[in-house]
């Protein structure tokens, strides 16, 4: 079972979906992390075993490359389909309780700001490591985050922008959902901010990759 | 020396009398302030007065479909760069022949050789900005072009061959009736984020260095000087894009990894022009005059002479001071 836990988070890392996929050639033909998830179901291999120990080894091995610039967004995307696809096997086990996610995040790009392709590899990585994440999209007002805490109370709130001009819109929804909601953990990111303009609007924390994001909500929450 | 053969010295390598500067693109929603400011009422007015050395010209209205459709008709639902167009569930080559693909003989570039022709003695960065790259995104969705390029390469050489055809008929005709009025094939196409590049170097060999050198070969064919932009940190292909003809990159994020002037000297000094190198999304926005004077002087310094002082993003927005935009002026073009 040992090694085939280790196969499902070798076909992860490597973004081999499945036994049809042609990708990565050198794998073409093979089981993918559909087939290897499925033979350990057979197997009686506990759900929650099989995410914690197979798939999620799997996203994090990628996204540690991605963050030392071993690989890049393709490599994650593709790993992240891969990881999405053996997820669906699973799907019954979350439903029933079985299993349980690391907890929730709330992800959006800021109003006025409609750069989402950075939001978005923040999303995989933190589903590839165990959270439940509610993508609000692109162009999020401070309202739509607070109702969306609303109906996810104990969330985490991870938001982004691009631009420096929508930064000043992140200060104001950082203050905004705090004075509201105090407790809440707001996390930034995005290209012009730093650790400092976080720390002045008041965030919880900056994080420059997905990947230190996700390790720091794995050590802490 | 005027403005024209200052820049072209420039980004050939040549001596100049001074560094070059470009104002950039500001925003539209920035030229109200700007005119306020500065007591101007027009662009060139502005430009003039910050003795600001360069225009980018290009036909952005140049295409008339006899039915008035776009160039490349996206069909995106949205803006965003992950958002799907026309091919975002096309998994065979016929789907993408069968597109209707733009057609060069509806380009008409008569009013552009005009607004060329009364350009004064500035350096004319021009032709189709030609961003092959971000058109392939669009059409497909980033994120599902970049799987495509693993799961279904025929597919994406196919989309990229298109393009490149259109860019490359359409330049030749710009480069045929425009002639000697433009000085720089200027294009555009925004490979890097904050942190790296934005698809391996592998990708970049297989998918996009071919068809890039398509174009800068056009460039040289005519004697154009090859003008790259791209946001973000594409240090890691600078080398290549050197190799493939760039003769000056635009606009060096300079807080992006890797894209400060210290570590560009350090690579590529004496082989590459470099235009822009002042940070938008620090210094411009938050700094003080005298902060943006002292770092275009340290720029000028590190990088000069062959560098064109201008924003690290051309299109300024509303939030930069009009005072800071002044300081960069005044320290690009004194001596």
């Amino acid at each position: 079972m040992k090694k085939l836990l280790n196969y499902l988070s070798i076909a992860i890392e490597r973004g081999k979906e499945n036994l049809d996929s042609p990708y990565p050639p050198d794998l073409k033909g093979k089981p993918g992390a559909y087939e290897y998830t499925l033979q350990l179901l057979e197997d009686k291999c506990p759900p929650d075993t099989i995410l914690k120990k197979g798939m999620m080894p799997g996203m994090d091995r990628i996204g540690q490359k991605f963050a030392d610039g071993k690989v890049f967004i393709p490599e994650i995307l593709i790993a992240a389909r891969a990881m999405k696809t053996a997820m669906t096997l699973l799907k019954p086990y979350f439903d029933s309780g079985e299993v349980v996610k690391r907890g929730e995040v709330i992800i959006g790009t800021v109003a006025g700001d409609l750069h989402d392709i950075g939001k978005n590899i923040v999303r995989m990585v933190l589903e590839g490591d165990g959270w439940e994440v509610y993508d609000l999209g692109v162009d999020v007002t401070r309202e739509k985050f607070i109702s969306s805490l609303e109906e996810h109370p104990e969330s985490i709130i991870c938001m982004s922008a691009l631009l420096t001009t929508t930064m000043m819109e992140m200060k104001d929804a950082v203050t905004f959902i705090k004075q509201s909601s105090p407790a809440t953990r707001i996390y930034v990111g995005g290209a012009p901010l730093t650790s400092n303009f976080a720390d002045k609007i008041g965030a919880d924390g900056y994080f420059p990759d997905p990947h230190s994001l996700a390790k720091h909500l794995a050590d802490v929450i | 020396m005027n403005s024209r053969q200052r820049i072209k010295s420039i980004i050939a390598g040549k001596p100049a009398d001074r560094c070059g500067f470009w104002l950039g693109n500001p925003h539209p929603d920035s030229w109200q302030a700007l005119h306020q400011y500065f007591g101007t009422s027009s662009e060139e007015e502005l430009r003039l007065l910050l003795k600001d050395d360069f225009r980018w010209i290009t036909p952005w209205d140049a295409y008339h479909h006899p039915e008035g459709k776009p160039v490349f008709d996206m069909q995106r639902p949205g803006k965003t760069l992950s958002e799907g167009g026309v091919f975002a569930q096309t998994l065979s080559v016929d789907e993408v022949e069968a597109f209707n693909w733009p057609n060069p003989e509806y380009l008409d570039f008569s009013r552009y050789i005009e607004i060329l022709g009364n350009t004064g003695e500035f350096y004319r960065a021009g032709g189709l900005w030609s961003p092959f790259f971000h058109e392939v995104c669009d059409l497909f969705g980033m994120e599902n072009y970049f799987l495509k390029m693993y799961l279904y390469p025929d597919v994406v050489h196919a989309v990229t061959r298109h393009l490149i055809e259109y860019y490359l008929a359409a330049n030749r005709l710009c480069f045929q009736q425009c002639g000697d009025l433009i000085d720089g094939f200027f294009f555009g196409n925004d490979f890097g984020s904050q942190i790296d590049i934005l698809v391996s170097p592998e990708l970049f060999k297989e998918f996009i260095f071919p068809y890039f050198q398509e174009l800068t070969d056009l460039g040289k064919e005519f004697n154009k000087q090859v003008i790259l932009h791209s946001c973000g940190s594409i240090f890691r292909v600078m080398d290549d894009l050197i190799g493939l003809g760039v003769n000056a990159f635009h606009p060096l994020q300079a807080k992006a990894a890797n894209m400060d002037a210290d570590t560009l000297k350090t690579h590529f000094a004496g082989r590459v022009a470099f235009i822009g190198a002042i940070d938008t999304q620090d210094l411009l926005v938050n700094g003080s005059p005298d902060n943006v004077i002292a770092d275009v002087r340290r720029i000028k310094h590190t990088l000069g002479p062959s560098v064109v002082i201008s924003p690290s993003h051309e299109a300024l927005l509303p939030n930069v001071p009009p005072e800071n935009i002044e300081a960069m002026a005044i320290a690009a073009t004194e001596s």
